[in-house]
């Protein structure tokens, strides 16, 4: 099992690797660059900002530098650009900087991440929650009760729930329950009463996913042989239920809840663009709009360790759950 | 009559069908039998002969629906069954009556370690303590003939070989030492020295706990090698019944004939080839009035069509439901 964890971390490395560089190199691709603004800017000024940022620099030795092997001009002071200050022998990512932000003076990329994500988890672990629950309990009902009005219901609305992506459904919640009826605030993100319209409006697509695969996760199970040999052995219906089929008939959820988690974690951009929720990312989309590098960077980087990491944690998850899966 | 010459199970013209998209099935179809204390009784039949109704019936374990129960009564040491609700019926179920099924592999479940899926019918039924079930778990496994049987008891399923888990299978059916144990099947997915093993192990069950068993197979080579009676079914009615020997040694049922001459026999000459029972098995959707092996019978006479031929006795303890006498043996 510990074998098992430290090979999949160590296969993380190349894919992390591979992501940074593939991200490096579309950003610049792409055309512009973090100081063209509106209000233009005299060419000495944007001269001098694009020494301060190393941005006059090969491509290659930005590259090299942000990763971390190649600290520029490490005798006179060094480059912060890239992160490092100069006094070790490398910089960059390697020493955990993300470096600063170009859009946002005088803050480090990392200090924008760790003040966005704890919003984001917020927004996501709710928004996992109601999809837990919202999900679950129908589906399992609808197993229990097949073919029966609350099965339709259910599914239809589920169906529903898949087709309505969140940038339909949230602008629809806000019509509703806040300029029509009054009841919620529009956006924001202030208290309890601010965090449920976004929650609802991230975690509805998930919620439907998870009753349409805990639906028939159960139904796959309560068809088995040995579902048929545990009403033979004389046991109640309830204990056949906890018991014997709820672990199978949920582990289509299991591996489903995986990425979900990594994506309701981090994936919350559109719907915090829509209610303005103080989360990563909006960051993200600001920052890919401003060219602003190295934050679309660093929270490249940061999702994609923690879709890694969640990943790992549900296979884990799988192996406690089905005795069959064995770690070699 | 005594108490003891009471039979352990008594079925009275059972009748079980399905409603399918075509139409009712008529599964089982006025089933007769008896099985008496410390008995084997077989069930021979083909795919669809509602052998395995017939005692997923007995046991309650009819999904319904689709499944009815259309009349019949089902009689365990006398009392009825059939009717009784679920909560009495659950008490009886892996209690007093057991069930071994087809396929060990699919029959236990992967995610739970075997000594939770044997305790957990003695916590149920016995009332005892998980350490004492579990005490008697090992040393039922260790009757089965499970090696290390203290070790292995916390294994799951899937560490186990097909014949390992029938064994299980069949150790968590006698945990309780149930007076009726019914087998559907339970050697048809393991191979032949296997099987003979299992076989084995049923008959001693039968010798050493007094365990009357149903056997439903469509391996006449087994019913031949266990069964002290034997029935044969065909589309849902039993068309023979009797005393192994005596069915084997003088079968009156052209269906009989025809399974028996199917099957290789090491007591006949090289030469002799397998005769194939001609046709289809049969559709049971529309039914005549008549036999039901009609279209495929070489003996068929005018009345086969018109109606279901009577019980005739044609030896002690040997009934035949058929309007042609035959003569002469199996050969």
């Amino acid at each position: 099992m510990v074998r098992f964890m430290i090979r999949r971390l160590l296969a993380a490395i190349p894919v992390l690797w591979i992501i940074v560089t593939a991200t490096f190199f579309l950003m610049r691709l792409a055309p512009g660059g973090p100081f063209d603004k509106e209000r233009r800017v005299s060419p000495e000024v944007e001269a001098n900002l694009r020494t301060k940022y190393c941005l006059d620099c090969p491509l290659w030795q930005q590259y090299l530098t942000y990763l971390g092997p190649l600290n520029l001009n490490p005798g006179q002071g060094g480059v912060k650009a890239f992160g490092g200050d100069g006094s070790r022998p490398w910089s960059g990512i390697l020493t955990g900087d993300f470096g600063p932000s170009f859009k946002y003076a005088n803050r480090s990329v990392g200090s924008i991440i760790a003040e966005g994500f704890p919003v984001s988890i917020h927004l996501g672990g709710m928004a996992l929650l109601f999809a837990i629950i919202m999900g679950m309990v129908p589906g399992l009902v609808a197993a229990l009760r097949q073919n029966t009005a609350w099965d339709y219901g259910s599914m239809s609305a589920a169906m529903l729930g898949v087709s309505i992506p969140n940038f339909v459904l949230g602008p629809l919640l806000v019509l509703v329950f806040s300029l029509t009826l009054y009841w919620l605030p529009p956006a924001r993100w202030d208290g309890p009463r601010y965090w449920i319209l976004p929650t609802i409006t991230l975690g509805a697509i998930y919620a439907a996913y998870i009753a349409r695969l805990t639906r028939g996760g159960m139904l796959e199970v309560v068809r088995q042989d040995f579902v048929r040999t545990a009403r033979a052995k004389g046991l109640p219906e309830s204990l056949i239920l906890w018991r014997h089929t709820l672990r199978g008939g949920l582990l289509p959820v299991i591996s489903f809840l995986g990425p979900a988690t990594a994506r309701l974690l981090t994936g919350s951009i559109v719907v915090e663009k829509i209610f303005l929720v103080p989360g990563l990312g909006r960051y993200f989309i600001d920052g890919a709009i401003n060219r602003d590098y190295t934050l679309v960077l660093g929270v490249v980087l940061f999702y994609s360790s923690m879709l890694i990491m969640l990943n790992l944690v549900v296979d884990i998850l799988y192996g406690f759950l089905d005795p069959r899966v064995t770690y070699d | 009559m005594k108490e003891n010459d009471q039979p352990i199970l008594s079925v009275r013209d059972l009748r079980v069908s399905f409603a399918t998209e075509e139409g009712l099935v008529r599964a089982v179809d006025g089933v007769s039998f008896d099985v008496r204390r410390g008995q084997i009784l077989g069930i021979v039949g083909e795919s669809g002969s509602g052998k395995s109704v017939t005692n997923l019936a007995i046991m309650g374990l009819i999904p319904m629906p689709p499944g009815r129960i259309d009349g019949g009564r089902v009689l365990f040491c006398g009392k009825e069954i059939l009717g009784v609700p679920e909560a009495e019926k659950r008490k009886l179920r892996g209690d007093r009556i057991s069930m071994i099924f087809q396929d060990p592999m699919t029959s236990l479940n992967p995610f739970l370690r075997i000594s939770l899926q044997l305790t957990e019918v003695l916590e149920l039924h016995k009332r005892i303590s998980r350490k004492k079930a579990r005490r008697h778990a090992i040393a039922m496994l260790d009757l089965v003939g499970i090696p290390d049987a203290a070790e292995r008891i916390d294994d799951y399923p899937h560490q186990f070989s097909g014949g390992m888990r029938q064994r299980v299978m069949i150790a968590m059916s006698l945990l309780c030492e149930p007076e009726l144990l019914i087998a559907d099947e339970p050697t048809t997915a393991l191979d032949v020295t296997i099987q003979a093993q299992i076989l084995e192990l049923l008959k001693k069950i039968r010798d050493e706990l007094g365990t009357s068993i149903v056997f439903i197979t469509h391996d006449l080579g087994v019913v031949a090698g266990i069964c002290d009676e034997t029935l044969v079914m065909y589309a849902g009615k039993i068309l023979e019944k009797g005393s192994t020997r005596s069915l084997f040694a003088s079968p009156s049922q052209p269906y009989t004939r025809g399974l028996l001459r199917s099957v290789p026999r090491l007591d006949l000459g090289r030469k002799e080839e397998l005769t194939p029972i001609r046709g289809n098995p049969p559709y049971l959707l529309d039914r005549s009035p008549g036999c039901p092996f009609l279209p495929r019978c070489d003996f068929a006479v005018d009345k086969c069509g018109e109606e279901f031929p009577p019980r005739r006795q044609v030896a002690k303890n040997h009934d035949v439901w058929c309007w042609v006498e035959m003569e002469g043996s199996a050969g």
